[in-house]
């Protein structure tokens, strides 16, 4: 399996904090714009590479097919790489606030 | 209906960007390709319409399946169908260009994708090339007086390729 820590960019982070919840290509793209408040607006081939990028490394899983869209959700080492991640930007952000 | 002909279109413009711009510029000057099919990378009908502003994207993708369909259309993009393993699609806007790469990871991976098809044909064509002057210039097989021409086939297949691969791939390495 693939390791993404090292190039885990902000598409996909945001990505990983839609699928805590089950949703498919669009429903990440629609979730991602709605709690960025339009920062961050992802394209579909952006979207449906990042998504088979993820599943080879194992951090989330198909869950069903429905009308021809694939749901996806959070495996347990995509949690872990998520937590991991929030806590890194997490003291990235104490780091910053403590200099700036 | 008013007709036209773009021949190689996707070998006169070697990249996703370039073929995406052209497509760009023949919308922006009224001309839309028909349904993509088989042969269209060879020989690209094109209909005359109305002048419009449309968003190409080309997309390499060997394997697709029904989901990939759905999340570009679920987002507005239109299929227009398969040139050789890119699929291309278009969307009509107005204000903001709308993109289907926005980040510099997938636009890394669809170069490569690419890459690995233009890298693979080229090297086999240019192999094929040197197999083939081997031949002829030991004098082995029947036609071994046509060479020179078979070999200058090959050699005009798949030097191109293989710049295309490079320029590829130092985009890739520029994203």
């Amino acid at each position: 399996m693939a390791d993404l820590k090292e190039e885990l960019s902000e598409t996909m982070y945001c990505i990983l904090l839609s699928l805590q919840e089950e949703r498919h290509g669009y429903g990440i793209i629609q979730h991602v714009t709605d709690f960025t408040a339009g920062y961050v607006q992802l394209g579909a081939g952006t979207v449906y590479t990042s998504l088979k990028k993820l599943e080879r490394a194992g951090w989330i899983d198909r869950t069903r097919t429905e009308d021809r869209r694939h749901y996806y959700v959070l495996t347990e080492r995509g949690t872990q790489a998520l937590d991991d991640q929030t806590r890194r930007i997490a003291r990235l952000h104490a780091y910053g606030k403590g200099i700036a | 209906m008013t007709t036209k002909t773009a021949w190689l279109a996707p070998f006169t413009h070697p990249t996703p960007e370039r073929l995406e711009a052209w497509f760009e510029r023949e919308a922006a000057a009224g001309w839309q390709p028909d349904e993509l099919g088989d042969m269209s990378a060879i020989r690209l009908r094109m209909r005359k319409t109305k002048a419009s502003q449309v968003r190409y994207v080309v997309d390499p993708q060997q394997r697709v399946d029904e989901d990939y369909i759905a999340t570009y259309q679920d987002a507005g993009w239109q299929y227009v169908g398969e040139l050789s393993s890119l699929h291309v699609w278009r969307r009509r806007y107005r204000d903001e260009r709308p993109e289907a790469f926005t980040d510099s990871a997938s636009r890394r991976a669809r170069n490569r994708r690419l890459a690995w098809v233009t890298g693979a044909v080229g090297a086999l064509a240019l192999v094929g090339m040197v197999i083939r002057v081997g031949l002829g210039v030991a004098g082995i097989g029947a036609s071994s007086e046509d060479w020179v021409l078979e070999a200058g086939v090959l050699a005009l297949i798949g030097l191109p390729l293989v710049a295309v691969t490079a320029v590829l791939l130092r985009r890739r390495d520029a994203a």
